[in-house]
């Protein structure tokens, strides 16, 4: 099997050559140190790595929420959540202007959850974060 | 300038159970119960990186510029960011708490943050190490917010520790150090437009004593004090908008976001993390929850145990503003059913036998006279609230069936079998009010009672299905433009059966041109052995009470 570290492998060999390296970390490489070097067997030193990719595992998404409607004229609580229920905002939001919110999200997440409650009801709403700027507005029925 | 708090007493930032929603402490227009910080006029709102309670780790190669072995357990800093926001989302302040997790590279390595805003927006920096006391922290020269955090970040670990081990945390047969919490608190000069989705930012290592010899995540090229001329030296490719990256474009930072796991000593991150190859092959298209699924855990380690290594991510909620409700405190608060009143307060409800001016809060019903503890008898209320009619002065029983009943009408039970209150003679207690628009906005139960010319009460039945049996039916049957008072079929569902069906029968009743909501018909069986009827039509005041038996008199009709 070729070397070639430009070369794109395939999927039946990349399954190879990860079963390969988790063999040897299991047995135990060469410690780290001022010595320390990967094996040349190492998968991401045979693969294509696009030129502009920085392995980032987030992305910003701007989030923009607003009430477009008189029922909260004392504001209201807002809470935005990740997908699996984690909060990442919370605080207030005021009737008289939108609460623009630049949020990190992880690469993989599809969505967030916003939760707003003011003291007459609650609302809940789920937002794709599909793109670099996400808004929504509650109304007296969402 | 405007300081943090750095009390270790956390509490969750919107735990403030007695603050009500109308009342704004701090005059920001977030009134309390919905402000993150209801004694800080700048700040309503608390955002978190990565989430409140959760932490993301940061791992470092050590080599730059020349390849590691691609362990990333070099430097492992666990990092969680808390940000205070005002109304329109900009930050006010921010705390990074830093968790050094691994040092399993020999070199030792600096700390150093940067942030993404112009150094003249920060009005200062200090650092807390475990429970020790808040330092301030210079800037660096540089055009952007710098701060170097710590010139050798063993420091965190105990004085034995650092001097007995080289790596530390990095190998699974040594047993596991803990660090002290690094904390580090920055307040703006203003609030700035800080893009919180960039978070954790620049947090980068450097060389003990060589802060020119940097290492950053790819998306950072380092801050003025880098020596630039290492780029390009060794194995590193880096290019612009993608720098620190070492042979075939592999990073020599990584954020792994959610994961709890970073590799053991000499174990490439693929063998922790298979689909971490597919992630990059595709350029992070594929697979980008890699650090969830398929992860060879026995080649992991996770470090310190959770949560302890996870430093406080919430500030501390300052309410020493929000004066204590009391029942004159103009906020309805404290449990209270009004302002100022009702809870722990005096009662709400105005008791009066005769009607007081508009201006003074009346009760809607005897239903909340009952509530406030009072007695059967004769009382104003206004049942359509403040801004309908005025108060009316009605009967109040609150004696039978649980008390709370509003009488509507006594009605004589002589004459005509079925006209208004006025021809068929005897009290309208509502007039003027549209009887039918106060039943059905008030009531949930009807209740007639046929009753002696002497006053007392001779059979009664209410929409109370379970009492005594006698069910009634409000706005049942209606058809053909009559009110059905029952019909066989549901005769043959009441439990228990009544008696006396027969004369019951099924027809029809009222002899009105239009079925309306809230009419109630229905039946007594009790009594005189002999059947009472009723129907009772709220929209045209009128009623078709057949109180049986010869003393009977005049049904009186009550609502609740």
């Amino acid at each position: 099997m070729s070397l070639n570290p430009k070369r794109r492998l395939t999927p039946g060999a990349l399954r190879f050559l990860r079963a390969s390296a988790v063999g040897l970390g299991l047995l135990g490489l060469a410690a780290c140190g001022s010595q320390e070097q990967a094996s040349a067997n190492e998968p991401l030193r045979q693969i294509d790595i696009p030129a502009d990719f920085t392995f980032s595992t987030t992305r910003a998404v701007t989030v923009t929420v607003s009430a477009g409607f008189t029922a909260i004229p004392t504001g209201a609580k807002l809470v935005i959540e990740r997908g699996d229920g984690s909060v990442v905002y919370s605080g207030a939001l005021l009737a008289d202007r939108p609460l623009t919110l630049p949020l990190m999200v992880a690469t993989a997440d599809q969505r967030l959850v916003l939760r707003m409650n003011s003291e007459y009801r609650e609302w809940q709403a789920e937002l794709q974060v599909d793109g670099p700027q996400v808004s929504y507005v509650f109304t007296e029925e969402n | 300038m405007r300081t943090l708090l750095s009390t270790p007493l956390f509490v969750a930032a919107l735990a403030i159970p007695a603050a009500g929603f109308a009342q704004d402490s701090d005059g920001d227009g977030a009134s309390d119960g919905i402000d993150a910080m209801p004694c800080d006029a700048a700040v309503s709102g608390v955002s978190y990186y990565p989430s409140q309670g959760q932490h993301s780790q940061i791992v470092f190669e050590d080599q730059f510029p020349a390849d590691g072995d691609l362990d990333f357990n070099d430097v492992v800093v666990g990092t969680n960011m808390v940000f205070t926001t005002n109304a329109n989302g900009d930050v006010v302040s921010m705390r990074a708490t830093f968790n050094l997790l691994a040092q399993g590279g020999i070199f030792h390595s600096g700390w150093g943050f940067h942030l993404p805003v112009s150094r003249a927006s920060v009005a200062s920096v200090t650092r807390t190490v475990g429970a020790g006391s808040a330092k301030a922290l210079a800037l660096e020269i540089d055009s952007e917010a710098t701060v170097l955090l710590s010139e050798d970040a063993r420091e965190l670990f105990s004085a034995q520790d650092k001097t007995i081990y080289t790596q530390i945390n990095s190998d699974p047969a040594i047993a596991v150090r803990t660090a002290q919490v690094m904390q580090v608190d920055i307040v703006f000069a203003a609030p700035v437009a800080l893009n919180m989705g960039l978070a954790p930012f620049d947090f980068f290592i450097f060389r003990e004593n060589h802060p020119e010899l940097q290492v950053h995540l790819p998306a950072y090229p380092g801050t003025a004090a880098m020596d630039t001329s290492v780029f390009g030296t060794q194995d590193d490719t880096s290019s612009p908008g993608r720098w620190f990256t070492g042979s075939n474009g592999l990073p020599f930072a990584l954020n792994l976001f959610g994961s709890s796991l970073y590799p053991q000593e000499g174990v490439s991150i693929s063998s922790l993390y298979p689909n971490i190859v597919n992630f990059a092959q595709s350029g992070g298209t594929a697979d980008a929850d890699f650090m969830s699924s398929q992860v060879v855990s026995a080649v992991g380690f996770a470090g310190a145990p959770t949560p302890s290594f996870i430093g406080a991510d919430t500030f501390a909620a300052d309410v020493s503003c929000v004066p204590a409700p009391t029942c004159t405190d103009g906020y309805q608060n404290q449990g209270e059913s009004g302002l100022d009143c009702g809870g722990p307060c005096a009662s709400c409800v105005t008791v009066s036998a005769s009607c007081p001016p508009a201006s003074v809060a009346l009760p809607v019903s005897c239903e909340e006279l009952r509530q406030a503890g009072v007695a059967t008898g004769t009382y104003c209320v206004d049942p359509d609230g403040p801004n309908g009619q005025a108060g009316l002065v009605v009967y109040c029983d609150q004696d039978t069936l649980g008390g709370g009943w509003t009488a509507v009408a006594n009605v004589t039970t002589t004459g005509p079998t079925y006209q208004t209150f006025a021809t068929k003679g005897g009290t309208d207690y509502l007039a003027p009010l549209s009887v039918s628009t106060v039943l059905r906005n008030a009531a949930t139960e009807v209740r007639f009672e046929c009753r002696a010319t002497n006053g007392g009460v001779i059979d009664q039945v209410s929409t109370d299905a379970a009492w005594l049996g006698r069910p009634i039916q409000v706005g049942y049957g209606c058809a053909n433009g009559y009110h059905y008072a029952a019909s066989a079929s549901l005769l043959s569902t009441l439990t228990p059966a009544p008696a006396n069906t027969a004369s019951i029968g099924t027809g029809a009743y009222g002899g009105g041109c239009c079925c309306r909501p809230n009419v109630a018909v229905g039946y007594m069986t009790a009594g005189f052995g002999q059947s009472s009827w009723f129907m009772y039509d709220p929209y045209y005041r009128r009623a078709y009470p057949t109180c049986a038996g010869t003393s009977a008199s005049y049904m009186r009709i009550y609502y609740r």
